[in-house]
């Protein structure tokens, strides 16, 4: 029960999960940091580049489109209803901010169609994938969040949830209840010491760790990344750094999504992929995200491998009936710990 | 007060009827959704408590309901207790539950309650569906899979007819919003609204607030298991779906959609919810051209747009088409809430800060500061922006844990206290941003003040019990008003008020306390000149009745002809104390004050 | 042929005109936990619904078989059920996909006297029959299938076995009827292991089949997580037979499984290699017929033997309404149909669906025999019946 070929496998997978589950846990911390959302939509994203690469595989358009031009619709409605609000009259109305979004979905219907029945390579085809479900990052906080520049944490979590339960629906009517596959980067695998190694589990592990690294990169090396740390400090931090609440809410959401998009992308040719299976990852990302208080994105991360690598030992050497609740009972201590440190009266209002 | 109870109780007889009258014309199948609608109500009322009220948000009731139901199941079925029992066994094994889950996450921010919730209802549901030796698993429970329990019985006649069985559901869907609304306008309802808009302010008239969150949560997890058991009689066959997160987040919908900050929106929001559920269920399909629960999207956005466009629901907006209810009249024979006794002695040391710290991380907000407050009278706390005038208000009130030092009230030591302990001691004060409930009316908004001088528990509260004390309460909240001059407005909202009113309204709050130190968080801030004149006087008006007065404050002005002693710190030390003469021709305060902000001294 | 569409269109018109309009209520898992499953279903019943109509209805009457998704929901499928009942006025209804929804729906269909196929797999649906007298169904119970694979287990002379399964009802059924054939047996269970519908792996539970050296397992599962398991298995170098359910039976499990899924085997209804069925077998002509109309109107390779039950369960209520036209019964009267057509049920001879042949009698209200299973190997991404 102890063979180092059985410890070396469960640490390899519990790794391979944990990634994936740090990404999701990244998202939200990064997230949360800036805009005080708790995004329970997170692992959706997850599920929508996959699936869009499988239409494109299959040479369909595949569904994000649709939602990203119906979502720029409405986001040059928005505008116009913004200025319209602020007073502005019919005639007074700014053309650009209610062009723009038009433009961009106008060439996306023109340009993405004809993309999906090219045949692609599979490389331009996960590229193509990625930057539409990205595209839903700044979309989804215009569209759902921003409204409401100042409402609670727990207003956002329940918008969140809001936005958990259109995403998954929509994924269902696009895509019905049954599983996709995508091929992996490249087949087969390797013997690693007395365990066996897939090659797509490498891929996985390697761009995860690079993806980390550049987003530790961005947050301490760049104006940009600076600037939204500054945010997350406070809002006025972030505007002497030159960028808006707004601003810095879009570009954060747009980086969390862009994580869950990739994970998809790396997680897809090794577990397969169904319109209800983003959300259960995005939990066990939670999972890490509040062992890191959903602040420290560096425990954050640490926290989500340990809950992979928990996950599949617990598996193996407690149950496998009960991994879960073992994942989700992993919290209670973090808690617990947390409310033993804090000395002060607790403020809760926001 | 005839007028009110029959406005009050005519709506009551009109929903007891209708509660009555329709499920004698209803088929089964809409029996059926009517004691669904009825056994959500029971749930949404509990997060309209919790989420709507008290500002804490449960992403796991559901799970409660199904620990009431399966408690309630397996006890009757594999131990033959009495099915009544079990359910009692169910909602107490429920709020054991939830007490230890508030045990470990309410003193943290509000949305750990439910990040926790959500893992825990993962957690309950993990077990119903695994531990099929006791629960059935996941082909579920019931005379189906060989685990029969009996159905509710009264004097022995079994409810197992579904028109009888929707009365059942009713009647306690009638009692526990009877108790609930009770509850709400109790003082300890009361508090819990306080809870909502601001802890610290909660706690500063007396209101122990881990306590409170703690019992509207319990009440919440009771509410849910409730429900979960009498569903559980109803089928007579459970599977763990109840404790699905799904459902927990269908019930969170129904809460939003009736609004989540009103009682009577918990049955709108199931009904509007069950109707619209079966109405998508048809024509979805239709539109979209295949089979399938596609309704969860039309939920999602309807969820997003309330949020958006109609943030207390969709029940408000029609109630805005009713009159408003005529208002209970003010005693004003009502026997005076019991004061404090002051024994005074003028000049004694009534608050001392003794070399006092905080530290927040590696910043030293409060570096070794001490000074003492006399009693009766008037001592300003001044400094520049930043000074650390705020953190020691924090720190005597108990709000902030000090780092070093002690602060010691009546020659006792505070600085080990809770909040609200501190407040029950007689130290009241207002708020720099300010902390009223914008929806109550300035008379409610200053009862809450009395909460610490009156005693009425929940379960009075529920049961309207309170006796004479909250005609006393409203009494002696009216005298404070009118204190502070503002009688006549008793009855209008906080929110309809202008800054500087509602900064008298504060104040009038905390006397409502009966305190002997009041301290005053930059009271004239947004006042124009000859309210200012008021607040001058009213201040004074207290020294003369004995209120020693603790004072923060920016205008200079002010705080020279109202002081009779000053404290100024900068960078969380002390920089000069004396009088506001002395303090005046300090070289040292002036440099500070030049230095950082040019203001008029 | 166009003559003949437009003689059924005369005939229906003229039927149609003054007839009573045969209701039928369908309830299924479309979307949830068991959606590999329920869509299928819910096809079938689209797919009948207009062929039956085309054909000129039932015994002369229109048929409306009136379709809701219960989401893998008991309390759903429990409303569902009611409302057709009460509210659609059904004459006959067919539910649920699942064992745990079918299980729920018990009483209410035993008190309003309406009778019920299901398209659930567990023997209690319809045991005891005393308790069950208005429910029948279709499928293959998991005893039969499980029965099947006991009998390969016995055969090759497989000595321990180790099952993994999906922490759901269906992986439970199987896990049930597993225990209980094996009781009495020579074939040792050495090790249980459960896995989620959405697990991203299942490595531990694939490690520690390896670790304990069963000679064979059984994975009870649907289509990805079965295909994961397999994958698992094959990726540790397990070399022992892998058996897997029935709940495979989907042209997306060879894609999904890959090389992984060869040699796989399974025991299933026949419809999935119908055309290696000797030309004798009576149910392969009605297989046929009824994979060709699902795969022209939902794509090629897309019928599964799931779609099948929900057809053999519209077949059997069509055949009972019929009798009961026949024997000058009144379909106006709601009650005395619904008792009617459930004594048809039970007393009509024994017909051909495409998942075997069904003879009800008022003691067995399944009436399968072994002709309604057999065991098929993946034979190079293809399904071929097994030796």
């Amino acid at each position: 029960m102890f063979e180092p070929a059985i410890i070396l496998t469960l640490l390899i997978d519990g790794l391979t999960n944990g990634a994936i589950y740090a990404m999701m846990a990244l998202g939200i911390v990064v997230l949360y940091s800036v805009t005080s959302v708790i995004n329970v939509a997170q692992g959706e994203f997850v599920m929508l580049s996959a699936l869009s690469i499988a239409s494109l595989r299959a040479a369909k358009i595949p569904g994000v489109l649709y939602i990203a031009v119906v979502g720029l619709i409405f986001w040059s409605i928005f505008n116009a209803l913004a200025m319209m609000r602020q007073g502005a009259a019919p005639r007074q109305l700014k053309i650009w901010p209610i062009l723009w979004p038009l433009f961009l979905a106008g060439l996306l219907i023109s340009v993405v169609p004809p993309l999906a029945k090219a045949h692609l390579p599979y490389p331009l085809q996960i590229f193509i994938a990625v930057v539409l479900t990205t595209l839903l990052g700044p979309i989804c906080y215009r569209l759902v969040l921003e409204p409401l520049p100042k409402a609670s944490i727990l207003v956002f979590l329940i918008l969140a949830i809001g936005l958990h339960l259109a995403l998954t629906g929509l994924g269902l009517a696009f895509w019905g209840p049954q599983p996709y596959d995508l091929p992996p980067f490249s087949k087969g695998g390797m013997i690693l010491g007395p365990a066996y190694v897939s090659y797509q589990a490498l891929w996985l592990l390697a761009i995860s760790a690079l993806l980390m690294l550049a987003l530790y990169l961005f947050f301490n090396h760049t104006i940009y990344g600076k600037a939204l740390r500054a945010a997350a400090v406070n809002r006025l931090g972030a505007r002497l750094m030159g960028i808006s609440a707004v601003r810095a809410g879009r570009l954060s959401f747009s980086i969390s999504v862009f994580l869950s998009a990739v994970a998809g992308v790396l997680i897809t040719p090794i577990t397969k992929m169904v319109y209800d299976f983003g959300f259960l990852i995005g939990l066990k990302g939670f999972v890490g995200a509040i062992i890191g208080g959903l602040t420290n994105p560096v425990i954050a991360a640490l926290g989500a491998i340990f809950v992979g690598v928990a996950e599949q030992f617990s598996a193996f050497y407690i149950s496998s009936a009960y991994k879960d609740v073992i994942v989700f009972l992993l919290i209670i201590p973090v808690l617990l710990l947390r409310s033993l440190q804090h000395q002060d009266f607790e403020e809760h209002v926001d | 007060m005839r007028n009110y109870l029959s406005f009050e109780g005519l709506s009551w007889l009109v929903f007891v009827l209708f509660v009555i009258i329709v499920p004698l014309f209803l088929s089964s199948f809409y029996l059926r959704l009517m004691s669904l609608i009825g056994l959500y109500s029971l749930v949404v009322m509990g997060l309209v408590l919790l989420t709507g009220y008290a500002g804490l948000a449960s992403l796991g009731q559901a799970a409660f309901m199904g620990v009431g139901a399966y408690t309630a199941a397996i006890l009757s079925s594999r131990f033959a207790l009495n099915p009544w029992l079990s359910m009692i066994a169910g909602i107490l094994l429920a709020v054991l539950i939830a007490w230890l889950i508030g045990l470990i996450t309410l003193r943290l921010k509000g949305h750990f309650l439910a990040l926790a919730t959500l893992a825990w209802g993962l957690v309950i549901t993990g077990i119903l569906r695994n531990w099929i030796s006791v629960t059935g698993g996941n082909t579920g429970f019931g005379s189906a899979t060989g685990n029969r329990f009996p159905p509710l019985s009264i004097l022995g006649y079994p409810l197992r007819d579904e028109r009888l069985y929707t009365y059942l559901i009713w009647f306690f869907v009638l009692l526990v919003l009877f108790l609930s609304l009770n509850l709400m306008r109790s003082r300890m309802g009361l508090a819990i609204k306080a809870l909502r808009t601001g802890s610290i302010a909660a706690a500063s008239f007396g209101v122990n607030v881990s306590q409170l969150k703690m019992l509207t949560f319990l009440l919440a997890a009771a509410f849910a298991a409730l429900a979960g058991a009498l569903f559980a009689f109803k089928e007579l066959f459970i599977d763990p779906k109840i404790a699905d997160l799904s459902t927990s987040i269908n019930l969170l919908i129904m809460a939003v959609m009736g609004g989540i900050g009103s009682l009577t929106g918990a049955i709108f929001g199931p009904g509007l919810f069950v109707f619209l559920e079966s109405f998508l269920q048809e024509y979805l399909p239709w539109l979209i051209g295949r089979s399938g629960n596609y309704e969860i999207i039309a939920f999602g956005f309807i969820l997003i747009f309330i949020l958006h466009r109609a943030r207390q629901g969709l029940l408000p907006l029609l109630r805005d088409l009713l009159p408003a209810s005529p208002v209970k009249p003010i005693n004003h024979q009502a026997e005076p809430l019991p004061k404090r006794i002051l024994d005074r002695a003028e000049g004694e040391v009534l608050l001392r800060v003794d070399d006092v710290s905080k530290n927040f991380g590696g910043l030293r907000a409060v570096d070794s500061l001490s000074f003492e407050v006399k009693r009766g009278e008037i001592l300003g706390l001044i400094g520049p922006n930043g000074a650390g005038k705020s953190t020691m208000f924090n720190l005597i009130t108990g709000v902030l844990r000090l780092s070093e030092g002690e602060i010691s009230f009546k020659d006792s030591l505070i600085s080990k206290l809770a909040p609200h302990q501190i407040a029950q001691r007689g130290i009241a004060r207002t708020f720099q941003h300010l902390n009223l409930i914008g929806n109550m009316s300035l008379l409610d908004n200053v009862v809450l003040g009395g909460y610490g001088r009156t005693k009425a528990n929940v379960w009075q509260g529920m049961l309207g019990l309170e006796g004479g004390e909250r005609e006393r309460a409203r009494a002696e909240a009216h005298r404070q008003l009118k204190r502070v001059g503002l009688a006549e407005q008793s009855f209008e909202r906080a929110d309809s008020l202008a800054l500087g009113k509602q900064r008298l309204v504060e104040i009038a709050r905390a006397l409502m306390a009966d305190p002997e130190l009041i301290l005053l968080d930059e009271p004239a801030a947004g006042l124009r000149k000859h309210e200012k004149a008021e607040l001058i006087d009213l201040i004074r008006k207290l020294k003369a009745e004995g209120i020693t007065v603790l004072l923060v404050e920016h205008d200079m002005e002010l705080v020279m002809t109202l002081c009779e002693r000053i404290v100024v710190v900068n960078y969380g030390t002390k920089l000069a104390e004396g009088s506001p003469k002395a303090i005046k021709q300090n070289p040292k305060v002036l440099e500070a004050y030049l230095g950082s902000e040019s203001a008029s001294l | 042929m166009y003559q003949k569409i437009l003689v059924c269109l005369l005939a229906s018109l003229l039927f149609f005109g003054h007839g009573q309009t045969i209701r039928i209520g369908a309830v299924a898992s479309a979307t949830g936990g068991a959606a590999a499953l329920g869509e299928p279903e819910a096809n079938t019943f689209r797919m009948l619904q207009e062929s039956l109509n085309a054909a000129g209805g039932i015994a002369g009457h229109e048929v409306e078989i009136i379709f809701l998704d219960d989401a893998t929901d008991s309390a759903k499928a429990v409303s569902n059920v009611s409302r057709l009942i009460s509210e659609d006025n059904v004459h006959a209804v067919i539910c649920c996909t699942i064992t745990a929804n079918s299980l729920a729906i018990i009483d209410s269909v035993q008190e309003a006297q309406v009778p019920t196929i299901s398209m659930a797999a567990s023997a209690s649906i319809i045991e005891p029959v005393e308790e069950r007298y208005w429910v029948f169904k279709t499928p293959q119970t998991d005893r039969l299938m499980i029965g099947g694979i006991v009998a390969d287990l016995q055969a090759k002379g497989i000595k321990t076995l180790a099952f993994m399964g999906l922490d759901d009802a269906f992986g439970e059924g199987g896990l049930t009827e597993l225990k209980k054939l094996l009781d009495g047996s020579d074939i040792r269970l050495v090790s249980t292991e459960r896995y989620g519908r959405n697990d991203t792996n299942v490595t531990p539970q694939a490690l520690k089949v390896v670790a304990r050296g069963a000679d064979a397992v059984l994975i009870w599962g649907v289509v990805r997580d079965s295909a994961l398991a397999a994958q698992a298995l094959r990726d540790r170098g397990y070399l022992g037979q892998i058996y897997v359910s029935h709940g495979v039976g989907n042209p997306s499990f060879l894609e999904l499984a890959g090389d992984a899924a060869n040699g796989l085997i399974l025991p299933i209804g026949p419809l999935i290699v119908v055309d290696e069925l000797a030309d004798d077998n009576e149910i392969k002509a009605v297989a046929k017929d009824y994979q060709a109309a699902y795969n022209a109107m939902f794509g090629e390779g897309t019928a599964s033997t799931f779609g099948g039950h929900a057809a053999d369960a519209v077949t059997a209520l069509q055949l009972a309404i019929e009798k009961v036209v026949a024997d000058g019964g009144d379909l106006a009267d709601l009650e005395g149909a619904r008792a009617a057509i459930r004594q048809a049920l039970e007393d009509m001879p024994a017909f051909v669906g495409v998942g075997g042949v069904f003879n009800f009698s008022d003691m067995d209200h399944l009436g399968l025999d072994g002709r309604a299973l057999v065991m098929v190997e993946i034979v190079d991404g293809s399904w071929t019946l097994a030796k």
